[in-house]
């Protein structure tokens, strides 16, 4: 399935280090949680990218723990959408990326599908797995077609009440 | 809805359109028809599933949406009639008067 | 009244483009009914019995008069000439192709309306008490905290797969009108000692197959703190409630499971990561969201609603103003409440004709403002008592002037089995035949205050574990059957009914109610109201009635 990376197609680099396959000395590997509660030592002695694929039933919490709190130990964290309207992993991804600091690559895998990409993006996932022969044109579509924000959120973003708090006559007078 | 009926229970293939809503069943001429009296019974198990696959194409063809069988009750003569309460008022619309939009003295005038 | 500025606008305008293009994709076959019917949910589009029905948002229940105007040209325009105004405030229409829907979507664009979050898993149509900014009895306004709240729930990236809906409603008064402990979240502004306004807020009330009062999670969170704390709760709610089964998905069963205190921990533990950050509401924004809703010119007048009713030439005219008008904030005017309960009506709905009417008699009476009520009834806010006849008359006209608010014939119902493809029995027949049985004005005002809510399912849209008398349609092996409840209400001491006797038929229940009343007269005492002698004496006394009329 086509990779996205910020909106860009890419090679898929990662690895998967599945559970009894022994994980390969160089090069990008993504390991699911469990694995890593269990080599954990070992895996980050490895001296290579490590990626982690975080259930939606698991705590971020517990994944910052594992990592003694330095979750920029990791390169790539995958979240899972295991159908359209299970949302879980947003909430996931801006614990990542807002309470945790998290800036490595944040991926969702599972039931992606267009009408969400613009959610995740303002969440802070920026790769996913699509199924589009057109995948890049899908993203732009997406992320673009409302360019209106209410909430604040990692993105960056300028909010509307932000917006309105530049433009607002009382704050002309602030900076005069 | 999914209540176990007999094996020989007559029973018709009924949709929403998609593109409105409207309640429609399949006819023997293989159209898609707001009457249920023209709807085709069918009562073995057999032909039930050979009616809905041919029904399923035109749900992957957009036409219709949420696809049911329903028993009925057969009348040679007028055409089958709806057996529950829920499917009496699919096929003939609520129960009730529904509100006309009649004109109302307007307001007097502001001056 | 809260005026889009070209950022809402703009975010509006392109919703409605970007849900043309999503009915475009499905009309021509490159999205299934799965892919899109929780698309088409998120636009408040529904497929009922017999058609599409649309439920268009009506924030906090407050229209203007060209937005009620538009609200009727949809009615002309797409549908069949009427409009079923809803318990939470909205309006549905039961009609609609999916091939107008953009369209529809469009024309409410152009008066800043729209159907966003109308249905989903996401967060619902913000309510609040439909008197706000009229009411006496008020702290402050709570549009001004439901605006907020639309803004910042509006296509929230967090929460639109959340595991059910999630209800929110705001109270700024001291007596409850929103129902706020039957909301997946309820608010009641107040102010702390030293004066500031914040809220206390509940969580995990709500209705349908496990009725629930919502308990207090903070007695006072600080005003700038509201979105922060908020945000905790759904993100908690989000991450941990359940999504193994649709009927224990609510946040209420989280709460239950967790317990109040565990489930607070959880949402301050949160709450400490999120409290500091961009969401905090700086006080220039939420004034420059209050002057939306500064209190308008009301001109300088004298007299009470009482004396109004003293002065009225004409015994029907005072008897309507006793039922539907109620004390303004503002001496010299007065609450209007619009019956949309005539006798064989069905509840909550309103042809277009009676659209356009009523907002022209907003132009001229009310400074341009309606609201729409949970209990399915509109509201005139600002009329002057001494604009009551012409009003009365103008409304009487048009079918709009039954003196029966809070009475027994203004019944809270479902669409039901006529329309509704969840319910299991109708409502609106069972509500036509009580109207009917009590359509004697003056006797109903001799019973006083009584609410009548009929569910045709346990989804309970129209509130009836909450209703003085509470009407359950069930199916029972094809027959319409009929369960019902005394004792619940929805105000400042919200309590749920209980189920008295076996479910009877339609017409047994008609008669049911019938004696509940003749017993309830026969032994309440002085002043009491309905909902007073069913707290004070319990339901059996009422379920002697239920034998004696077996």
């Amino acid at each position: 399935m086509p990779l996205l990376e910020d909106g860009r197609s890419v090679a898929d680099p990662w690895i998967a280090g599945t559970d009894g396959q022994p994980v390969p000395d160089t090069g990008p590997v993504l390991v699911p949680l469990e694995r890593l509660r269990a080599e954990n030592a070992a895996l980050t002695a490895r001296g290579a990218p490590l990626g982690v694929a975080l259930p939606n039933d698991a705590e971020v919490s517990d994944l910052i723990a594992l990592l003694d709190g330095d979750v920029n130990r990791l390169d790539l964290i995958t979240l899972t959408l295991p159908a359209f309207k299970d949302g879980r992993a947003y909430s996931q991804a801006r614990q990542l990326r807002e309470t945790h600091g998290y800036r490595g690559r944040l991926r969702a895998v599972g039931e992606v599908l267009r009408d969400q990409l613009a959610f995740l993006a303002r969440c802070g996932v920026d790769a996913v797995e699509i199924d589009h022969p057109d995948a890049e044109a899908l993203w732009r579509a997406a992320v673009g077609e409302i360019d209106a924000v209410y909430q604040p959120t990692g993105d960056g973003r300028t909010p509307i009440p932000a917006l309105r708090r530049h433009i607002s006559p009382a704050r002309r007078e602030d900076a005069a | 809805m999914a209540r176990k009926l007999a094996a020989d229970t007559p029973r018709v293939v009924t949709a929403n359109r998609l593109v409105d809503g409207v309640v429609v069943y399949r006819t023997a001429g293989g159209i898609w028809s707001p009457r249920l009296h023209r709807a085709l019974v069918v009562r073995e198990q057999a032909a039930v599933d050979r009616l809905l696959a041919v029904c399923r194409g035109d749900v992957t063809g957009c036409e219709v949406v949420d696809l049911q069988v329903i028993p009925v009750q057969p009348d040679p003569a007028a055409g089958p009639r709806a057996i529950s309460q829920r499917e009496a008022i699919r096929a003939a619309g609520p129960t009730i008067a529904l509100p006309v939009d009649r004109p109302v003295p307007t307001a007097a005038p502001l001056f | 009244m809260y005026q889009y500025d070209t950022h809402d606008q703009a975010l509006v305008d392109q919703r409605v483009a970007q849900f043309r293009d999503q009915v475009d994709r499905r009309l021509a076959g490159e999205l299934t009914e799965d892919q899109f019917k929780p698309l088409r949910l998120m636009n408040g589009l529904y497929l009922q019995l017999h058609a599409y029905m649309l439920r268009v948002a009506i924030p906090y229940g407050t229209l203007s008069a060209p937005q009620m105007r538009v609200l009727a040209h949809i009615a002309r325009r797409y549908d069949r000439g009427y409009g079923h105004f809803t318990t939470r405030q909205n309006i549905q229409y039961n009609w609609i192709r999916l091939a107008d829907a953009p369209d529809i979507l469009a024309d409410l664009a152009t008066v800043g309306m729209h159907a966003i979050q109308t249905s989903g898993n996401c967060i619902r149509n913000v309510t609040a008490d439909p008197w706000a900014g009229v009411a006496a009895d008020e702290v402050e306004d709570p549009r001004i905290t439901a605006e907020i709240l639309r803004q910042w729930s509006t296509l929230h990236p967090e929460f639109s797969f959340l595991p059910r809906k999630f209800k929110i409603a705001v109270t700024g008064a001291a007596s409850d009108r929103a129902a706020i402990k039957v909301h997946d979240i309820g608010l009641r502004l107040h102010r702390a000692e030293d004066g500031a306004i914040g809220y206390e807020v509940l969580v995990g009330g709500g209705l349908g197959r496990t009725p629930v009062i919502g308990k207090t999670i903070r007695a006072f969170v600080p005003r700038q703190d509201l979105l922060s704390y908020l945000e905790a709760i759904l993100r908690v709610y989000n991450l941990h409630g359940r999504r193994d089964n649709i009927y224990k998905a609510r946040i209420k069963i989280l709460v239950d499971a967790l317990g109040i205190d565990v489930f607070r921990q959880q949402v301050e533990a949160e709450w400490a990561t999120v409290r500091e950050g961009a969401l905090a509401l700086p006080d220039d924004v939420v004034a420059a969201i209050a002057a939306h809703f500064a209190p308008p010119a009301h001109e300088a007048g004298a007299g009470s609603v009482a004396d109004a009713i003293e002065a009225a030439p004409d015994p029907a005219l005072a008897r309507w103003i006793r039922a539907n008008v109620a004390p303004h904030k503002v001496p010299g005017y007065g609450i209007v409440n619009v019956s949309l309960k005539a006798t064989d009506q069905p509840p909550g709905d309103a042809t277009a004709s009676q659209m356009d009417l009523l907002a022209d008699l907003a132009d001229r009476f009310s400074l341009g403002e309606i609201r729409v009520t949970r209990e399915q009834n509109l509201v005139l806010p600002h009329v002057r008592l001494a604009d009551l006849p012409a009003l009365w008359a103008a409304l009487d006209a048009a079918g709009l002037g039954t003196p029966n608010i809070g009475l027994i014939s203004d019944i809270i119902a479902c669409p039901g089995l006529d329309y509704c493809a969840l319910a299991n029995a109708r409502s609106i027949p069972l509500a036509q035949a009580l109207t009917r049985r009590f359509a004697d004005m003056d006797r109903a005002q001799e019973v006083g205050e009584l609410h009548v809510n009929i569910s045709g399912c346990i989804n309970a849209c129209a509130h009836h574990h909450v209703g003085h008398i509470g009407i359950l349609g069930v199916d029972r092996r094809g027959e319409e059957l009929y369960q019902v409840t005394l004792g619940g209400r929805a105000d400042t001491d919200a309590t749920l009914g209980t189920v008295v006797g076996p479910a009877v038929s339609a017409e047994r229940a008609v008669d049911l109610i019938a004696g509940f009343v003749e017993t309830y007269l026969a032994i309440r005492h002085p002043g009491e109201r309905f909902i007073d002698t069913v707290a004070r004496v319990g339901t059996a006394p009422f379920k002697e009635t239920f034998h004696a009329a077996a």
